[in-house]
């Protein structure tokens, strides 16, 4: 009966869920900015993903990298369920570097039990922006996750991209092709100016 | 006030304790205290039977927990809880395994096969050893009278009760927080019925009496509890919509009056409330969890806990710090002059955290003092140049 309630679900998600290989080479990001990755990843296609992409090399729970393009004042970074509206951080355009990592912290928090490693000032997509590390044991499968992420903000919203993978093995594996991809993120020339 | 305003809209803020220690409502003065005989040992039951199933359920979701990374493995701390539940249970100790959980909501749970579960959430919010003796007793008053068992039997309540075991105790053993809607479907099954929750009550102050924990700190508990999911309700601006863990328990508040009666009656001579016990185990964990309360952004509810911490440790300038760190998180209208205030509180005490001048920093710079925020952030950085987040700080030290 349940199985028989749960088909229609299954039905539309085979439909339209798909993964399409980008890369090697330039790659749109939404509509405001591109990657070159110098490999192929795997591109998650769903509806209702917003301005949210996630790309993968071996497959999701072993590998990701979430794109986070554009998040305007007052949007929170992931929908998160059950919670009200005030319990939930959100993005402001004035946010400091250490609030953003809060609020990524709170959101990955739902997700499980989440250690900052480290933050630092870095660039991401040729402005200046932070890098940070983290660990997170997701509360799912209880698999540690390592992981590293960009963010900045333009024009009063936030764009971050983060790249997370098991502790063993797979962080190792990805790590590097990881911090390459991220770092060939730039905002398109046609661009709003920031 | 009134109650049913009281209770509004708390659906969300981690109540699964709520049901766990839930809720027997009716004040009726309940005079045969001490007349309850300790149940003997539960024998493993029968395999084939009802029972047997139920017990060889949870002790396969037991087996699950056991290798969670979500246990806290502290033999200390552990003994100690051990201790505890033992000196409630008399001779059932031996059939009691205490697993503590690392999920930052009010929440203790005793299976039918003995797997007790204390999650962190629960143990932050505890003022002393008889606080946590009270949801204890509770839930093994549960135990040793069976209500699982009955719950089990009550074929209305069994598919609910099932899908209860599948969420709770997967999640638990998972490491926790449930959606909202495995939270309802928790409270609808966990929810014994007022009788059993009246009778667990009864059972679980009779035990703290016998064991010689103020019985007194059973009512505190629940009057805590309420305190916080007022202020998390306030917070959210929910006052519609109650929560489903209220829904067929509608008097708390005559609940309250309860146990405050029946704690009079049973309040043994020299009863204790055990706080040197209480910090020496579980102090070293409150960091911690003071840190994984603040992720949750349960600011109501976070905020009520740490006025009531700060009133009972006034000169503890961790808790003023953390204080200061809900309120720039919320940053809600005179929340930044609040955290600035307690950033202060903290600071005027022996031993404060370094990072408030972090949280200071930060605020200064939101309210547009450049030079006062520049400053704060060189203490912060000098003072803990090994911190995770210091490189963000550095070019402060030499403005």
């Amino acid at each position: 009966m349940r199985s028989l309630a749960l088909l229609p679900v299954v039905l539309i998600l085979v439909a339209c869920v798909n993964m399409v290989q980008v890369g090697p080479g330039e790659v749109p990001l939404g509509d405001r900015m591109v990657a070159t990755p110098g490999l192929a990843w795997n591109k998650l296609q769903a509806p209702g993903m917003g301005r949210v992409e996630l790309w993968t090399r071996d497959g999701f729970p072993l590998d990701t990298i979430r794109f986070f393009m554009g998040i305007k004042e007052g949007e929170p970074l992931v929908e998160q369920r059950g919670a009200k509206d005030k319990q939930v951080a959100k993005f402001r355009s004035g946010m400091q570097d250490r609030e953003i990592v809060e609020m990524f912290e709170a959101a990955a928090a739902d997700a499980g039990t989440v250690k900052i490693d480290r933050v630092a000032p870095a660039n991401f997509s040729g402005q200046p922006g932070i890098r940070f590390e983290f660990t997170l044991t997701r509360k799912g499968d209880e698999v540690v996750v390592r992981g590293f992420g960009y963010a900045t903000v333009r024009d009063g919203e936030l764009f971050m991209a983060v790249f997370q993978a098991p502790r063993i093995h797979y962080f190792a594996k990805h790590a590097e092709a990881a911090e390459a991809m991220l770092g060939s993120v730039r905002f398109k020339a046609a661009g709003k100016g920031g | 006030m009134d109650r049913r305003r009281f209770l509004a809209g708390c659906g969300c803020c981690g109540l699964q304790g709520l049901a766990g220690f839930a809720v027997a409502a009716e004040a009726e003065a309940e005079a045969d205290t001490g007349r309850w005989a300790m149940p003997p040992r539960l024998a493993r039951p029968e395999q084939g039977t009802d029972e047997g199933g139920l017990w060889a359920f949870v002790d396969r979701e037991e087996a699950k927990l056991r290798r969670s990374r979500f246990v806290l493995r502290d033999k200390a701390l552990n003994d100690y809880l051990t201790g505890m539940a033992c000196r409630l249970a008399g001779d059932h100790c031996p059939d009691i395994r205490v697993y503590v959980v690392r999920t930052p909501v009010f929440n203790a749970s005793m299976a039918p096969n003995g797997m007790l579960q204390i999650w962190t959430g629960l143990l932050l919010r505890m003022a002393n050893e008889a606080q946590l003796a009270a949801v204890i007793g509770h839930e093994i008053g549960h135990y040793v009278a069976r209500h699982s068992l009955d719950r089990l039997r009550d074929a209305k309540s069994r598919s609910a009760f099932g899908q209860f075991l599948g969420i709770a105790l997967g999640a638990a053993g998972a490491g926790g927080a449930a959606s909202l809607a495995q939270l309802a479907v928790m409270a609808s099954a966990f929810a014994y019925g007022r009788d059993h929750e009246r009778e667990a009550d009864r059972i679980g102050q009779e035990l703290m009496a016998r064991s010689g924990y103020d019985p007194g700190e059973a009512p505190r508990v629940w009057g805590q509890l309420l305190a916080e999911i007022k202020a998390e309700a306030d917070w959210v601006g929910e006052l519609e919509g109650r929560s489903v863990l209220f829904a067929s328990h509608p008097h708390p508040e005559e609940r309250m009056e309860t146990l405050t009666a029946r704690a009079a009656a049973l309040r043994p001579l020299g009863a204790v409330t055990g706080e040197d016990g209480w910090r020496r185990s579980c102090g070293p964990y409150r960091r911690m969890l003071l840190e994984d309360e603040l992720r949750r952004r349960r600011s109501g509810e976070t905020l009520a806990l740490l006025e009531r911490m700060i009133a009972a440790e006034p000169a503890d300038p961790e808790l003023h710090y953390f204080r200061g760190e809900a309120y720039r998180q919320r940053g809600a209208d005179g929340d930044y002059a609040r955290a600035l205030g307690a950033y202060a509180d903290a600071e005027g005490l022996p031993a404060a955290p370094a990072e408030l001048h972090r949280g200071r920093g930060m605020i200064l710079q939101a309210t547009g003092d450049e030079a006062g925020a520049a400053q704060a952030f060189a203490t912060y950085v000098r003072r803990r140049p090994d911190a995770e987040d210091a490189a963000l700080f550095q070019r402060h030290l030499n403005p």
